[in-house]
């Protein structure tokens, strides 16, 4: 045989024909279909059983019972939590995204130490706490030369921080602005309340809100929402500059948001005319300034609401088995004394069941600030009158360099101080900070939770740490009874989870409950006749108009799901923001077509919205959800600090909202900034 | 002429006319790429992966008589356990040396001589104890049935069948079996392909669906 | 003109929107539970993008301030009795042939080529123009009950079909029949956490499910019904405006 050509070809042949009858090349395709189905860049799921951690969500200001689930050691998702009756399973929309935040890209992960401008250094625990010993120590002997600014109304970590602060003979106390802050400063320092406010949705048959978006983030919007999702009877109003969410699934009566106390009051003429009483020492005079002031006429000239209109709406009040009215602000900060004092007299008045008083939680920690003390300063003082803030001043679970109205005034108050930020996230303040701390995330921490604004009974939750990110951070409470340690400041406490411990014992309640995700709950309390309408109040405070007034008025929103002044909009949640709300960089603000006229602007067009204080650029969208004159955007946007995902889109609205004086109160107040909107 | 006439005897004298020679090499080739296929070519697409550490499950189901359950079971919502993780495991041999226990009382007779196997099951549980239950760390044990994500498979909706169907349970073996993995796709030679479980669903006459099997 | 497919089980909602305050818990639910990666490539924006598989849209009566009225609607899949998109995949990566009346959606099938996009009316089906990318830890926090899905290929809402698989595993551990069991046992991520209670989720032809009444009342309506798809879940309102956006109709219909 020789070895030729034909040979070759013939072994090749039958080479090919060989192939044929064997596997080859059906095994390799196929196996080339699955290679090409499980790409190496595609994540794998994890595998195991599938284990639910109860715990409560503070992401959102009120906070959510959650479940968190996990697939073996790895959290996946949060669920709500069916058992807890105050939130019965619901979730908001940033507790959704609770397991997701911990693995933000904006997480701090190291303590950092300010350099220079806008350059950090990592450094060590112990550094950090040497850092902060010095300079507090520095300081500590002079008054008020300490100041804390905390985000977080209901945590037990105000005791550990008002307690130091204390010790450190200082009373700088602030809390970030919220309707939460201004109802117990009233009701504490102005109608000789103790506690605070209590509102209870369960069963309510007819909610009056003026101004509050109750159902979608006032207080707490998921408590209210489940509430309502048992009573599919009820109706509700709500008196507004703007149709907003929670107008949308009632009836919508166009009030400009700063006429809502003259509405209120208006409809405290027909409640006392249908002979209701209230046994304080303040009734006469009240009852004597409504008769004389407050008349349908008058009420008429006001607002433009008529006679008939407004008997309509107090009988509907009147005939309610538990009627509910709630003042605030339209996004939930900077609101007038008048009109929450107002909606508390109706409430008083009508004797509704759906309105109480929640007492104060005993405090665990020696020296502790009581809620009331904590409400007591102002943190828009120094900033309106230009003094500084305290030298050394920790932040937490607050972003006063992204959430404070006069924005461009607040930063330069600070400007003095030596910031210490114990922040979970890069946000605005931790920016700015001089001295950063990795805060742990919510679902990471032992914490706890004391009646959140807007609930309606007495209750308390705690959390439970479930999960952990492995990112070196440490819970608040623990950072600053460490800090207290070094300081020489005997706190008592070890850690957060030995304060829970014995919060949870002081109110009685039971801790295999509320590790389960129970709440411990207990009915609030009648208001007592000795706190009084506070008639007074009503007749002297006015808003002291300073300067020139804008000729539009800003009705800022506060809409959940885009985030809070603390959070920036979770990843998962931009999807659920509008195209009409945020396009790419753009934001927009609201007005009626008959406001766009005057302007000359149509949709999409830019236009300048500025005031004393600042200015922002938006697009216009054209909405008949606003009243003429009035504008509306979302708070929550133009984030200059965080990650690729917020960073840069849209503007901060606090950049423009400027503040005035309530007289009387001498409080400031910013819920519906004046502006002037030009066309770029 | 006669001479000019090739002889068409084959060589091999076994045919009369040879085209055998003619067309061997293609014959040639034909065979070598059939050898190839069917001998060759399974094992060059597979690597061998062994356990991490030796699991005998005849240790566990004869010597110590541990029914299949003990490890084996549903949880409350349907759920299979699967392989036990180091918790469970962990239950019987968190501060039980059971092997080491056995050896030192063993070794203590005139004459010992560990034995091979008890030598290699000794070692495994050492290191299984200082690895595994004293880190508290999962065993990276390997699946021989494991399936893409998007196949959901119910161990709860298949009970009735008996267990050897897919695994080996024949008896309890002592030896772990070897995975032999595709180095192309990752997945092991034993991991079923749709077209079986297809096969016994339509027997069955169980629904073949596309959501009774994937997500 | 096809038939619609019968199934004992039938799988359905009803979306309340006079209950709904559109604040979109419902999809930020589906996205953790379903492995729907956060936009990255594309901006959030862009709404023709985003992998929305719930998607509430905001209606409004068109009118001017201040009768202007506005609602929100949440949309799902509507698994439809007779869905547009099966007949019209080339490869069969979709089907409605499992009891419980959900339109499967297979997507290591899917050739991409997204007629069934074109087929739905009712928009809910997206595409993959990327591969999902999550930032750095967010990859470890998969939810295990839905593969992920690689670029080129179209996915949709499946009512979280494994949570069904799931439910049925349960009911064989307790005895149930896993054809009829307790409508708590299986419940979508959107039902599960709204907080508003406006999503409710059980079995159509089950009596013991709240759904089954709920379906028959006077307020109860489906989107584009005209189009004779049959879908599987039913709105509700009062607000007859509301009820005059779910379809097409002529000035003086009723």
């Amino acid at each position: 045989m020789d070895f030729n050509r034909r040979t070759f070809i013939q072994v090749a042949a039958g080479g090919t024909a060989g192939i044929l009858f064997t596997p080859v090349i059906w095994k390799t395709l196929d196996d080339i279909s699955i290679w090409s189905q499980n790409w190496g860049w595609i994540p794998k799921l994890n595998r195991g059983n599938v284990a639910e951690k109860a715990t409560y969500s503070k992401m959102c200001p009120a906070g959510c019972a959650a479940k968190v689930k996990s697939v073996k050691e790895f959290p996946y998702a949060t669920v709500g939590n069916e058992a807890n009756t105050i939130t019965k399973g619901g979730l908001c929309p940033l507790c959704l995204s609770g397991v997701q935040m911990a693995y933000s890209p904006s997480r701090v992960r190291t303590p950092l130490l300010k350099t220079a401008e806008n350059q950090y250094k990592e450094i060590s625990w112990d550094e950090a706490m040497s850092i902060m010993v010095e300079k507090i120590g520095a300081v500590r002997k002079k008054k008020n030369a300490f100041g804390v600014i905390s985000g977080d109304i209901t945590s037990s970590t105000n005791e550990v921080l008002s307690a130091l602060c204390r010790s450190l003979n200082s009373n700088a106390y602030y809390l970030m602005p919220s309707d939460a802050r201004t109802e117990l400063f009233v009701w504490n320092s102005f109608l000789g309340g103790s506690g605070q406010p209590a509102y209870d949705f369960a069963d309510v048959d007819f909610g009056l809100f003026l101004g509050a978006d109750v159902f979608e983030s006032w207080g707490a919007a998921v408590a209210a929402k489940e509430a309502r999702a048992l009573t599919p009877d009820a109706t509700y109003m709500y008196a507004g500059s703007v149709q907003t969410r929670t107008a949308s699934i009632g009836d919508w009566l166009p009030v400009q948001n700063d006429k809502l106390t003259a509405f209120a009051l208006g409809l405290a003429f027909h409640i006392l005319r249908a002979g209701k009483r209230s046994g304080t020492s303040d009734f006469a005079q009240f009852r004597t300034f409504i008769q004389e002031k407050y008349t349908p006429i008058a009420v008429e000239r006001e607002i433009g609401i008529g006679e008939k209109e407004m008997e309509a709406i107090a009988k509907r009040l009147l005939a309610a088995k538990k009627p509910l009215v709630v003042a605030g602000s339209s996004f939930s900060q900077g609101g007038t004394s008048t009109a929450f004092v107002a909606s508390v007299v109706l409430n008083r008045l009508l004797e509704t069941a759906a309105f109480g008083v929640i007492p104060e939680a005993p405090t665990v920690v020696k020296n502790a600030m009581k809620r009331s003390e904590l409400a007591a300063q102002d943190i828009m003082q120094p900033i309106i009158q230009g003094t500084n803030f305290p030298e050394v001043i920790i932040t937490y679970e607050a972003n006063p360099f992204y959430g404070l109205p006069a924005l461009r005034n607040a930063v330069e108050v600070f400007q003095h101080s030596f910031v210490i930020s114990m922040s979970t996230y890069l946000d605005e303040t931790a920016e700015k900070a001089d001295l950063i701390l990795p805060a742990n995330h919510p679902y990471e921490r032992h914490d706890d939770s004391y009646a959140p604004f807007g609930t309606g009974l007495v209750n308390y939750n705690i959390v439970t740490p479930t999960m952990n990110s492995g990112i070196d951070a440490k819970t608040p409470g623990d950072i600053v009874l460490s800090l207290a340690k070094s300081l020489n400041v005997d706190l008592v406490f070890a850690n957060m989870q030995e304060i829970v411990e014995a919060k949870t014992k002081a109110l009685g309640a039971t801790s295999s409950e509320l590790m389960q995700g129970l709440a411990f709950t207990k009915p609030a309390n009648k208001v007592p006749t000795k706190t009084i309408l506070g008639a007074l109040l009503l007749k002297t405070a006015t808003i002291k108009e300073n300067g020139k007034k804008g000729k539009y008025s800003l009705a800022p929103q506060f809409l959940l799901n885009i985030g809070t002044v603390s959070l920036a909009t979770p990843p998962l949640n931009l999807i659920t923001i509008r195209d009409t709300e945020l396009s790419y960089n753009d934001m927009f603000v609201a007005m009626c077509s008959t406001t766009a006229k005057e302007l000359s602007v149509m949709q999409g067009d830019k236009v300048r919205v500025s005031s004393k204080v600042g200015e922002i650029v938006a697009k216009v969208n054209i909405a008949e959800s606003v009243m003429p004159g009035v504008i509306t955007a979302p708070i929550g946007l133009g984030r200059t600090a965080w990650d690729h995902f917020t960073k840069g889109k849209g503007a901060n609205l606090f950049n423009v909202i400027e503040v005035v004086t309530e007289s009387g109160t001498n409080m400031n107040v910013w819920e519906y900034p004046a502006v002037n909107i030009a066309k770029v | 002429m006669e001479e000019n006439k090739k002889e068409k005897t084959c060589k091999c004298k076994l045919f009369a006319t040879c085209k055998c020679c003619k067309y061997l090499p293609f014959f040639i080739g034909f065979l070598v790429t059939l050898g190839f296929g069917w001998l060759i070519f399974p094992n060059l697409m597979l690597t061998d992966k062994e356990q991490p550490v030796w699991f005998s499950h005849k240790v566990h189901v004869e010597e110590q008589g541990e029914p299949c359950e003990t490890c084996h079971y549903f949880n409350e919502d349907g759920s299979f356990s699967g392989i036990p993780n180091t918790e469970s495991c962990a239950t019987c041999h968190e501060g039980s040396s059971y092997v080491a226990d056995r050896v030192e009382s063993e070794s203590g007779e005139e004459g010992y001589v560990m034995p091979v196997e008890t030598k290699r099951a000794l070692d495994a549980e050492t290191e299984y104890m200082e690895k595994y239950v004293e880190t508290g760390k999962e065993v990276p044990w390997l699946v021989y049935q494991y399936q893409p994500d998007n196949v959901f498979f119910s161990h709860k909706a298949h009970e009735s069948i008996t267990c050897n169907t897919c695994h080996i349970v024949d008896g309890a073996t002592n030896d772990n079996p070897v995975l032999q993995e595709n180095k192309l796709t990752g997945y092991s030679k034993n991991t079923m392909k749709m077209a079986e479980c297809e096969s016994c669903h339509a027997e069955k006459g169980q629904s073949n669906a596309c959501y009774v099997c994937h997500k | 003109m096809a038939a619609v497919k019968d199934f004992k089980v039938k799988w359905g909602m009803i979306i309340d929107v006079d209950k709904c305050t559109g604040c979109g818990s419902c999809m930020i639910a589906c996205q953790t539970e379903n492995n729907i990666a956060p936009m990255s490539e594309d901006d959030a924006s862009n709404k023709v993008r985003a992998l929305s598989w719930m998607l509430v849209y905001e209606l409004n009566n068109e009118k001017t301030y201040p009768e202007y009225e506005h609602a929100y609607l949440a949309r799902p899949c509507m698994q439809c009795g007779v869905p547009a998109c099966v007949p019209v995949c080339p490869v069969v990566a979709t089907e409605k042939n499992e009891e419980g009346g959900i339109v499967s959606q297979i997507p290591p099938r899917c050739i991409g080529c997204r007629y069934c996009m074109a087929a739905c009316p009712y928009h809910s089906r997206y595409f993959n123009w990327h591969d999902p990318i999550f930032p750095v830890g967010m990859d470890k926090t998969l939810s295990p009950n839905a593969a992920l899905r690689p670029r080129g290929v179209v996915e949709k809402c499946s009512f979280c079909h494994t949570r069904y698989l799931k439910a049925k595993d349960r009911a064989r551990q307790e005895g149930i029949d896993p054809m009829n069991f307790p409508q708590e046992y299986y419940q979508t991520a959107c039902t599960q956490n709204c907080p508003s209670g406006a999503i409710v989720f059980g079995d159509l032809n089950n009596p013991e499910h709240s759904v089954y009444e709920m379906k028959k009342s006077p307020n109860a309506f489906r989107l584009l019904e005209k189009l004779g798809l049959d879908p599987q879940v039913y709105y509700y309102t009062e607000r007859e405006w509301v009820r005059k956006l779910g379809d097409n109709y002529l000035k003086d219909e009723k």
